[in-house]
């Protein structure tokens, strides 16, 4: 459903975007712009539009296996992704109990009201 | 002047790096601290790697070759060791398999091909060194050759378990390649192991190229952080 969206709907790309910029929205907010910019050095932002779980990993990784870490940035990302969808589509999407959502599947509930839209 | 160009270079880029480790503060909650260290030690060591190996042309370019290939060069091998090392340890995922279909075709591929092709690709020039252990006088040689082999082997298993090109290891893996096309045929015409005309100039040159690779490469992705991220307010989110 969400690929055959895609390749009717050029937006994708403009989702891309809003995706790449509410990580780096996240890592600022959580870490501070220096530190955010030296893990974008080593993390690569990218990864998220295309495999979700593997950025996931990257930050699990690099912020320890407690979690606490990686699951404060993912929080960030989806909260900043919910704002950045209110503010530039009028889209309103649930952030309640943000700590229990998976950030895969809040990607692509965003994506498909983005393409929707 | 190719070892007098890749020292400035290399001199240049190391300084960019030091002073972006030096900037970067520590974030306030301590679970988040952990991140933040590692990405500055890598930092650190990259660095400081390049400053040690820009030293290693400055003594080319005097023509000191003792100090240059017995003493500097296995130095800067060393600090790229632990750089590769640190980044598969602390920084390195493999890319996750997208569906079950994946995981099982990744299994079979696993199971014949990438994980047996790196050290075999390895595995004979490994073997002439050491042979050569025990009939060269030549450690140092052996030791910055068996060094970047080994940095090539991790950069390139990093690359094949997730090759995704805008990626660090990706680009290093290149970067590590391209170093050890100029030290292999080198290394191997030092030892006796080849007797190639024109072997020193062709590997000063390629040396040179992947030289200037690892400061185009790091002075790129840095200006691309540091100045084409969009301008964040922090207090964008709570």
């Amino acid at each position: 459903m969400t690929q055959s969206l895609r390749e009717k709907n050029p937006s994708a790309g403009g989702f891309n975007s809003m995706l790449m910029k509410s990580v780096d929205i996240a890592l600022t907010a959580a870490l501070g712009d220096s530190a955010a910019k030296a893990v974008k050095f080593y993390v690569d932002v990218s990864t998220i539009t295309k495999e979700p779980d593997t950025f996931k990993k990257q930050l699990d990784k690099l912020f320890s296996a407690s979690g606490a870490g990686s699951q404060l940035i993912e929080v960030k990302i989806m909260e900043s992704m919910a704002l950045l969808l209110k503010q530039s589509r009028s889209i309103s999407v649930p952030t309640g109990n943000l700590e229990t959502q998976d950030l895969k599947r809040f990607i692509e509930k965003c994506k498909r009201q983005f393409l929707l839209a | 002047m190719a070892n007098l160009a890749t020292a400035v270079a290399l001199f240049l880029t190391s300084v960019i790096l030091i002073a972006l480790a030096v900037m970067i503060k520590k974030p306030n909650k301590e679970y988040l601290q952990r991140g933040v260290g590692i990405t500055r030690t890598s930092t650190i060591l990259l660095g400081v790697f390049l400053l040690v190996h820009s030293f290693y042309h400055v003594s080319e370019f005097i023509g000191n070759d003792f100090f240059s290939d017995d003493i500097i060069e296995p130095a800067s091998i060393l600090l790229l060791l632990a750089f590769s090392i640190y980044v598969k340890t602390h920084v390195f995922v493999p890319r996750s398999p997208k569906s079950q279909k994946e995981i099982l075709t990744k299994k079979v591929i696993a199971e014949d091909s990438s994980s047996r092709v790196i050290p075999l690709v390895f595995a004979i020039p490994l073997l002439m060194m050491s042979l050569s252990f025990f009939t060269t006088d030549n450690v140092a040689e052996l030791f910055s050759m068996g060094g970047i082999l080994a940095s090539v082997a991790m950069f390139g298993w990093m690359a094949l378990k997730n090759p995704s090109p805008s990626s660090l290891h990706f680009q290093f893996a290149i970067i590590v390649l391209v170093w050890a096309a100029a030290e292999i045929p080198q290394g191997l015409s030092t030892l006796g192991f080849l007797s190639l005309g024109g072997v020193d100039t062709y590997g000063t040159w390629v040396h040179f190229v992947s030289m200037a690779l690892i400061g185009a490469f790091i002075c790129l992705r840095t200006l691309r952080i540091v100045l084409f991220s969009p301008k964040i307010d922090p207090n964008f989110i709570k």
